[in-house]
C-alpha cells in the first residue's frame, strides 16, 4: 500500500480543494444542486481511497459526510452559513488527518465529536422530511465504461440489443499492463487479437485512435460484443497470456443500468437537478474492488494527456539544460577563435536548438499560479468572518503559469498581503456605509504575464494608506528623522511600510499580528528576484504589485567591466543604456547626475559603489541606467559587453547575504563573474540614489 | 522452465551473450546461437529449440522473413520477436506473421523471463 | 616505536605553510589541493576572503588564511597553493603559501593551546602537535569563516614553552 501513498495524497488533496470550492458556491447559491452532487461524489471516493488505504478514521469521517450530504440532495434544508461552516470544519479535520497520516490515531476523538455533530444534522434533516432511502452511489469505478457507454451511437445499441436478443453477452474489458511498459500500443494491438478472437469489439477507451498513439497511461477498456457462448475466463487466461500485463477485469455490460447511470451522470452534470432514477441495478458491483478501481481511474482520467514527474527529476534536467547552456557558450567562443565557416555554422544551429531546448524544459517547470490562489477564497471568508466586516474576493488571472518554486514560495507574501487588505484595508460596515461605500468591500487577486515577468496584484477598496500617518509612526520608531519626512514625498512616505521594525497596525488582530511585517514580504519577493510596489488613495484603497520573474535559474544579463572585473546585470533591473560625456555631468551636493530628459538621474561609478577602486576621468562614460522599484540610477562602468544569458550560481551559505551580489555565474572561460542585486546596492544608505529631494 | 531449449538469434555478439546470461540464469538451455535469419533457420531446423527469440534487423535475411519461413516449415514454433524502441510497425507485421510476443531492447531481465515465461506454457 | 595499545589514535595530517609557521589540517577534511588560480574578488565581504572560484561549476569562497591570521600580506608564488576543504557541508579554499607533506601524527603528539591562549581564543585551533623538532600548528577550521575573533598567531606560538 506505501506505494500507493503519494497517489492518494495528491488524489485526496484535490478532492479536499474540489470540496472546498463546491461549498464556497453552495453558500453563495444554496441551490446549486451539481455542487452538492459534486461534494457527495468527493467524500465518496475519498471514502473509498481511504477504506483501500487502511486509513479508518478518515474513512469513517468522510462516510458521515457522505451521508449527510446525500441526506441533503434529497432533503429540503439549504446549505447555510452554520452547516457551511459544519462542512468546512470536516474537510478541514480530513485535511489534517491527511497531513498527519503518521499518528492518525490522534484524532480518534476529534473523529468523534464531528461524526455525532454530522450525525445530529442528518437526523434534523429525517425530521424534515421523511424521505426514502437515497440513491446509491454512482460507482466512480465505471467512469470509463460510463463514457463508453454514454459515446454509443443509435447503431452500435442496436447491434448490443440484437445480440442480447440472440443471447451473445457483451463485456467490458479493462486490462492493465506493466508499468514501464514499451511499445505499448503493440501490447494493446496483441489485446486486440485476442479479443477478436473472441467477438467483436464495439468501442474502446480511451478511443481507438489514441489507444495507438500511446496516448493512454497503463489501462484501457474495450466493450466486447463477445461470440455465443463466449467464456469470460478463458478470454481473461488469453489475454494474461501476453507478457506485460498486468491484470484483467471483465465486467458483464448491463445496458439498462449502463444506459441509466449515463444518463443520470450526464444530467448531473448537465443541469445538476437530476435525482435519476431508481438505478437499483447500480448497487451490485463489488464494494471491495470499488475503492481501488476509484483511485486507478481516476489516475486514468488525470493522466491521459499528462504524466506525473516527481520534481527531482524535472529540477536535474533543468540543472543540466543549465550545464548546457554554460558548455554551449564555452564552445562558441572556440569556435569564433578557430574562424572555421562550416563549424560556425553548425554553432548557430547548436545555439538554436539549445534555446528552444531551454525554453522547453523551463516551461517543464511552469505550473498555474491556481495552486496558490486557491486556498485564498476559503481563507478571505474566514477572515472577513471573523472581522465582522463583507469581504469579496474576486480571482482573476488564475491560469497564469510561473516557475513552481517561485509558486511555491509566493504563497505566505500573499497570504500576508490579503491579510492585510481584510483587517486593515477594508473599513467596517458602519464606516463604509458613512463614507458613502458599499457596505461590501471587494479585493482584487489577480495575475497575468508581462513580457518575462508574472505580475500578481492585491488590490482593495478599502481606506488606503495614510502618508503623513506613516511618516508620524517611522518617527516614532525612529525609522527616519522629523526633517527626512519632512522631505519625503507620499509614494517613499508609503514605502516605509516595507521596512523592518515597522507596523502600521493599532491593534494586534489574531491572523495579521503576529509579528510578521510587510519587511517580511518585501524580503521574500526581493529573494525571488521580485519587486513590490505599493499604489494607494488615501480613502480609496491600496494596491500591492509583485513582480515576479517566470523563471528562475537562468537570467539575461548585461556583462559589464569595471576596473579588471567583469559583472553581471540583471537585464530585468536596466531601462537604458547611455554614453555620457564628462561636460553632461553635473555635481550637486549628493554627488554626480546628469539630467535625462528632463529628468535628474544620479550617477554612480559602479567600481567605488562596490568598493573596488576609485571614479576615473575618462573621455566617454559607458552608462547603464538601472531601476529597483522607483528607484533609479545610472550606473558607470569601464566597458559594456554585451548581453548575455547566465545560469545563476547561488552563493555559499558562508557568504551570501552579501548586499549588492545576487549570486554568481561562470562564465564561459571559467572563471567566475558575479551578478549583482540591483534592489540590494541601491538600498544602501550611504548610496546617491537622489532622493526626491533632488527633482526640482 | 527448466531445461526448455532456447535459440537465440541476433547479429550483435553483445545482445546474444547478455540473453543468454539472462537465459542461463533463469534455468533455460540454450539451444544454440544464429547471427541471422539464414543461420537462424538452419539452426532451428538442426536443434528443434522450444522457442527462438529473433531480432528484426540482421543481415543475409532480416528476422521477419526468417520468422515467415520457420513458421512455413513448423507452424508450432515458438517465436519471440526482439524489436527496438520504435520498430512499431515491424513488430505488428512479425506478430501478424506468427511471432507469438517481443521484449524490447534494451533488456530487462524480469521483462525477459515473463514474455519467455508466457509463450512457453 | 609507539606501542600497540597506544597506537589506536592516530590521524594523518596535511601540512602546509604560512610565513614561517607550519600548520597541520585533518586529512579527512581535506578534498584537494589547487594551484593559484584567478579569484574573483567578492565586494562588501570580510576582508579575509580573497573572493570566490569555480570548482567544477561551484562557486566557493575562498579564505586568504595569512589575512585571517593577521600576518603580513604575501606574494602569490609558483609554490602558493588553494586547499579546498569542506567545512559543514561547504567546500572552501584556504589559500596558503605552500603545501609541504601528509604526516601521521599520533594524537598524543597533539597537546592543547597554550593556557593563556585558550581561554580567549582557540577557536580555531585544536591545539600544538610536534614532531620531531618541529612544531605544527594544528587547525580547527569548523570556525575558520564565522567566528569574528582576530587570531594574532604569534602569541599562540610564541607563548608555547616548547618553541624553539
Amino acid at each position: 500500500m506505501e506505494e500507493y501513498k503519494d497517489l492518494f495524497l495528491a488524489e485526496a488533496h484535490e478532492y479536499l480543494q474540489n470540496m472546498t470550492e463546491c461549498l464556497l458556491e453552495l453558500e453563495k447559491d444554496p441551490a446549486a444542486l451539481e455542487k452538492l452532487t459534486e461534494m457527495f461524489r468527493a467524500a465518496h471516493s475519498l471514502k473509498g481511497m481511504s477504506g483501500t488505504m487502511g486509513y479508518e478514521l478518515i474513512m469513517k469521517l468522510t462516510h458521515e459526510m457522505e451521508s449527510l450530504l446525500d441526506k441533503l440532495r434529497s432533503g429540503k434544508t439549504a446549505v447555510n452559513t452554520n452547516l457551511a461552516n459544519l462542512l468546512f470544519e470536516t474537510v478541514d479535520l480530513v485535511q489534517l488527518m491527511i497531513d498527519n497520516l503518521d499518528k492518525l490515531e490522534s484524532f480518534s476523538q476529534d473523529v468523534a465529536t464531528m461524526e455525532e455533530k454530522l450525525r445530529r444534522w442528518q437526523d434534523q434533516e429525517a425530521a424534515v422530511k421523511d424521505s426514502p432511502p437515497p440513491e446509491q452511489a454512482i460507482e466512480a469505478g465505471s467512469d470509463k465504461e460510463m463514457f463508453i457507454t454514454r459515446e454509443l451511437n443509435e447503431f452500435e445499441k442496436e447491434m448490443l440489443k440484437d445480440a442480447a436478443f440472440r443471447g451473445e453477452r457483451s463485456y467490458f474489458v479493462n486490462v492493465w499492463l506493466r508499468e514501464g511498459s514499451l511499445l505499448k500500443s503493440v501490447r494493446s494491438y496483441m489485446v486486440h487479437k485476442v479479443m477478436e478472437r473472441h467477438g467483436e469489439v464495439i468501442k474502446t477507451f480511451p478511443p481507438q485512435q489514441d489507444i495507438e498513439e500511446e496516448k493512454f497511461d497503463l489501462d484501457f477498456t474495450i466493450l466486447l460484443l463477445g461470440k455465443q457462448g463466449l467464456d469470460p475466463d478463458e478470454l481473461k487466461r488469453n489475454i494474461e497470456g501476453i507478457a506485460e500485463i498486468e491484470r484483467v477485469i471483465i465486467t458483464p455490460f448491463d445496458r439498462d443500468k449502463q444506459h441509466k447511470v449515463a444518463s443520470m451522470a450526464s444530467k448531473a452534470s448537465a443541469s445538476g437537478g437530476a435525482q435519476g432514477g431508481s438505478g437499483k441495478g447500480g448497487a451490485g458491483v463489488a464494494r471491495a474492488q470499488a475503492a481501488k478501481k476509484t483511485m486507478n481511474v481516476t489516475l486514468g482520467r488525470t493522466v491521459e494527456k499528462t504524466v506525473r514527474v516527481e520534481t527531482a527529476k524535472l529540477d536535474a534536467l533543468v540543472n543540466l539544460v543549465g550545464e548546457l547552456i554554460i558548455n554551449r557558450t564555452r564552445v562558441l567562443e572556440l569556435g569564433k577563435q578557430l574562424q572555421n565557416e562550416m563549424l560556425e555554422t553548425s554553432h548557430e544551429q547548436l545555439e538554436r536548438i539549445t534555446t528552444d531546448l531551454q525554453g522547453a524544459v523551463m516551461t517543464l517547470r511552469m505550473v498555474p499560479i491556481k495552486q496558490v490562489f486557491d486556498r485564498f477564497p476559503r481563507m478571505v471568508r474566514d477572515l472577513s468572518l471573523d472581522g465582522g466586516k463583507g469581504v469579496k474576493l474576486i480571482i482573476s488571472g488564475e491560469e497564469t503559469e510561473l516557475d513552481r518554486t517561485i509558486v511555491n514560495q509566493i504563497g505566505d507574501p500573499l497570504v500576508h498581503l490579503l491579510r492585510n487588505a481584510v483587517d486593515h484595508g477594508i473599513e467596517p460596515e458602519e464606516e463604509r456605509k458613512r463614507k458613502g461605500k458599499d457596505p461590501v468591500g471587494v479585493i482584487h487577486l489577480e495575475a497575468h504575464h508581462e513580457g518575462s515577468h508574472v505580475v500578481v496584484s492585491v488590490e482593495d477598496d478599502g481606506s488606503g494608506i495614510d502618508p503623513d500617518k506613516i511618516k508620524e509612526k517611522a518617527i516614532e520608531r525612529k525609522l527616519i528623522s522629523r526633517e527626512e519626512a519632512g522631505a519625503m514625498g507620499d509614494d517613499e512616505a508609503i514605502r516605509l511600510v516595507l521596512q523592518s521594525g515597522f507596523s502600521t497596525s493599532a491593534k494586534v488582530t489574531d491572523v495579521s499580528g503576529r509579528g510578521v511585517g510587510m519587511d517580511v514580504v518585501k524580503n521574500s519577493i526581493e529573494a525571488l528576484n521580485g519587486t513590490i510596489e505599493i499604489k494607494s488613495k488615501l480613502g480609496k484603497g491600496s494596491k500591492f504589485i509583485l513582480r515576479l520573474p517566470l523563471t528562475l535559474a537562468i537570467i539575461r544579463t548585461l556583462m559589464v567591466r569595471a576596473g579588471e572585473e567583469i559583472y553581471a546585470i540583471p537585464i530585468e533591473a536596466i531601462r537604458e543604456n547611455l554614453f555620457v560625456e564628462p561636460q553632461e555631468i553635473k555635481t550637486i551636493q549628493q554627488g554626480r547626475v546628469i539630467i535625462l530628459r528632463e529628468e535628474v538621474l544620479p550617477l554612480n561609478c559602479l567600481r567605488e559603489s562596490l568598493g573596488m577602486g576609485t571614479f576615473k576621468e575618462q573621455e566617454v562614460y559607458p552608462v547603464v541606467v538601472v531601476q529597483a522599484g522607483d528607484r533609479k540610477v545610472g550606473f558607470i562602468v569601464d566597458e559594456l559587453m554585451g548581453q548575455q544569458e547566465v545560469v545563476i550560481k547561488s552563493l555559499s551559505s558562508f557568504i551570501d547575504g552579501i548586499r549588492g551580489v545576487a549570486g554568481a555565474t561562470v562564465l564561459g572561460d571559467g572563471t567566475v563573474t558575479l551578478i549583482l542585486d540591483i534592489a540590494g546596492l541601491l538600498e544602501d544608505r550611504r548610496f546617491n540614489v537622489g532622493k526626491e529631494s533632488v527633482n526640482h | 522452465m527448466l531445461g526448455k531449449k532456447v535459440l537465440i538469434t541476433d547479429d550483435t555478439a553483445f545482445m546474444r551473450m547478455t540473453l543468454r546470461n539472462v537465459l542461463v540464469k533463469n534455468g533455460y538451455e540454450v539451444a544454440g546461437e544464429a547471427e541471422d535469419g539464414l543461420q537462424a533457420i538452419e539452426k532451428y531446423m538442426e536443434t528443434k529449440p522450444d522457442l527462438v527469440t529473433m531480432d528484426i534487423t540482421m543481415p543475409n535475411m532480416d528476422g521477419l522473413t526468417a520468422i515467415k519461413k520457420i513458421i512455413e516449415k513448423d507452424p508450432d514454433a515458438k517465436i519471440v520477436v526482439v524489436s527496438a524502441m520504435g520498430q512499431k510497425a515491424l513488430v505488428i507485421e512479425a506478430l501478424n506473421s506468427g511471432a507469438k510476443d517481443f521484449i524490447v531492447k534494451p533488456f530487462q531481465p524480469d521483462r525477459i523471463v515473463e514474455a519467455l515465461g508466457k509463450v512457453i506454457s | 616505536m609507539i606501542d600497540k595499545s597506544e597506537a589506536v589514535a592516530e590521524v594523518q595530517m596535511v601540512v602546509f605553510r604560512l610565513e614561517s609557521e607550519e600548520f597541520a589540517v585533518d586529512i579527512n577534511q581535506v578534498k584537494e589541493v589547487l594551484k593559484m588560480s584567478r579569484v574573483t574578488p567578492l565586494p562588501q565581504s570580510a576582508h579575509y576572503i580573497e573572493g570566490v572560484i569555480n570548482l567544477r561549476g561551484e562557486v566557493i569562497p575562498v579564505v586568504d588564511l595569512r589575512k585571517r591570521f593577521e600576518l603580513p600580506e604575501g606574494k602569490r608564488a609558483e609554490q602558493t597553493r588553494i586547499i579546498i576543504v569542506e567545512i559543514q557541508d561547504s567546500n572552501v579554499g584556504l589559500i596558503v603559501d605552500s603545501v609541504s607533506e601528509v604526516l601521521r601524527l599520533s594524537s598524543t603528539a597533539v597537546q592543547p593551546p597554550p593556557a593563556r591562549v585558550a581561554g580567549t581564543r582557540t577557536d580555531l585551533i585544536r591545539g600544538v602537535g610536534k614532531v620531531a623538532d618541529r612544531l605544527l600548528i594544528v587547525l580547527n577550521l569548523d570556525k575558520i569563516l564565522t567566528t569574528e575573533e582576530v587570531i594574532l598567531l604569534d602569541e599562540v606560538v610564541l607563548d608555547e614553552p616548547l618553541h624553539k
